[in-house]
């Protein structure tokens, strides 16, 4: 293992603040390939408040046999104190979405942070989809929230990552803080990229010329593709996501892996999905060959 | 003269928009923002300026400076800096920007007998190098006995002179509007320098529009800077 992963390998720690309220969830997937092309959960285990229902198979053509699981709570979103792990593994030729079933609300910070962590490691020849609704972080939440990605350089990869505030008394009320890390790293644990930002709810609603500029709603899409060209990619999700009126929408080349990073400030939920959605179906047509069929919430 | 004169006259040298870096062709996604009319007035520019400082320079290109000027010669561990500053850009534009600067850096280094810089030129024409900025002039600076605080301040002096530069070239800004800007976003940077420097596995930044901007300019066929 390289410094650098190692570096990165203590970098989980900082679920600083959170003290051990002992309210801690877990979520496990193991996904793989059967001979006839089908991916299955050949390893699950999911404890309060993960609930998992059994994989659904929505799409047809070149992308039939890959699994969607769609990731559910038991409880009302993330609470004070709260720690959340979520470990998705594929294995060789194994394709996947995992999603949520609706947005993940923040509530106040009270105790401390809440966390959530979800590590995936994805093998040779696989696809996986890891597409999670937005964290909505309520008046003084904090939240801390991980994703670290192993990618081998076979596999594919396109990640959600967004959210926004809500002031549900309208007082005026921001979050309080929320830390944010996205890592994709090599099989040896080399990071490759890395999108990390902390903010307060105060820079939050302040906007900025340059940081929200105004805007509401923050969404990120990472789509990794080594059978495509990535500039092709790259033309195609500018081209799905122009003329998005109430968002900015910018798409840019990654650095060290074929596939694009994209970054969506919009007014609102609904014009961030759309650009989220977009995004997410030109990469998966031209990773897989077909549009995806759109997934039911 | 005292040891102290020459160091602090060196750093006015190194740091003076005469030192041939090579920003003059960068906007700092500056250009993005005024062609979209994001930034039309020095009160927009303002804003564009504490972003780039607070929500890039304070807590990624700071760190990387001063991490790299404490490796020093460890060149391995500058390259682990350097990588890192390459993962965490994720603009192309941007990095581009970074690498090209840092390329011309070390360039000028090199002519004017820096073996370090003439070194690490060497790893990236091996690809075992990218090249940022920041984590160049931590490098080199320290080669130069310039203290970390110094070159912290030669960093900052420095992005804000070319944004500053940029402002004006792109008609943003006049020579006196500048000025007056430079010394209002002062006060900014010295309540950056009092925060701690975070760990290189803690580097941040936050300026999304910005980032998006650079994205967007990397289409535009009319630009006038390279990023």
């Amino acid at each position: 293992m390289t410094c650098c992963s190692s570096m990165l390998e203590r970098s989980p720690a900082p679920l600083t603040d959170t003290p051990d309220m002992s309210r801690r969830g877990r979520l496990e997937l193991g996904f793989a390939r059967a001979p006839d092309g089908r991916t299955y959960l050949d390893r699950q285990f999911a404890s309060y408040p993960f609930h998992i229902c059994r994989p659904f198979y929505p799409d047809f053509g070149p992308a039939r046999g890959m699994a969607t699981v769609y990731v559910q709570s038991c409880s009302g979103g993330l609470y004070s104190g709260e720690r959340l792990a979520a470990e998705i593994t594929l294995g060789r030729g194994a394709r996947a979405q995992v999603t949520t079933q609706a947005s993940t609300i923040v509530h106040k910070g009270t105790y401390g942070a809440a966390g959530q962590v979800c590590a995936i490691d994805a093998g040779p020849e696989t696809l996986v989809e890891y597409l999670p609704d937005p964290v909505i972080l309520f008046p003084a939440a904090r939240l801390e929230s991980r994703l670290r990605v192993a990618l081998d350089a076979t596999a594919s990869a396109v990640l959600f990552d967004s959210m926004l505030a809500h002031d549900f008394r309208g007082k005026g009320d921001g979050f309080d803080r929320f830390a944010n890390e996205i890592a994709i790293v090599a099989p040896d644990g080399e990071p490759l990229v890395i999108d990390r930002f902390r903010i307060t709810g105060d820079d939050f609603r302040a906007g900025g010329i340059g940081r929200m500029g105004g805007y509401a709603c923050l969404g990120n899409v990472i789509a990794v593709a080594p059978g495509v060209e990535t500039a092709t990619l790259i033309d195609a999700a500018r081209a799905a996501t122009m003329g998005l009126g109430e968002g900015s929408v910018g798409v840019s080349r990654l650095p060290s892996l074929p596939g694009f990073s994209a970054r969506i400030l919009a007014r609102d939920a609904v014009a961030m999905k759309n650009a989220m959605l977009r995004l997410w179906e030109v990469s998966r047509t031209l990773i897989a060959g077909a549009p995806p069929r759109p997934r039911r919430k | 003269m005292s040891s102290d004169v020459l160091v602090d006259l060196s750093a006015f040298q190194h740091a003076d928009t005469m030192f041939p870096s090579g920003a003059v062709s960068f906007s700092f996604g500056l250009e993005a923002l005024v062609n979209a009319g994001i930034v039309a007035g020095p009160d927009d520019l303002a804003g564009f300026l504490t972003a780039q400082l607070r929500g890039r320079w304070a807590d990624l290109d700071r760190p990387a400076l001063w991490h790299a000027h404490r490796a020093g010669a460890d060149l391995d561990a500058v390259g682990r800096l350097d990588r890192l500053v390459e993962a965490q850009t994720l603009g192309a534009e941007q990095r581009l920007g970074s690498t090209r600067m840092g390329a011309a850096f070390l360039g000028v280094h090199a002519k004017l007998g820096s073996s370090l810089a003439e070194t690490y030129r060497r790893r990236i024409a091996e690809g075992r190098g990218c090249g940022h900025l920041p984590v160049m002039q931590g490098m080199v600076w320290q080669a130069l006995s310039f203290p970390h605080e110094r070159a912290l301040l030669m960093s900052a002096h420095g992005l804000l002179t070319g944004m500053l530069g940029t402002a004006i070239r792109l008609s943003v800004a006049g020579y006196v509007e500048s000025q007056r800007l430079h010394a209002a976003l002062l006060p900014v940077v010295a309540e950056i320098l009092e925060t701690p420097i975070c760990a290189p596995n803690e580097m941040r930044g936050f300026c999304p529009q910005i980032e998006i901007a650079s994205m967007i300019h990397e289409t535009d066929d009319a630009r006038l800077f390279m990023n």
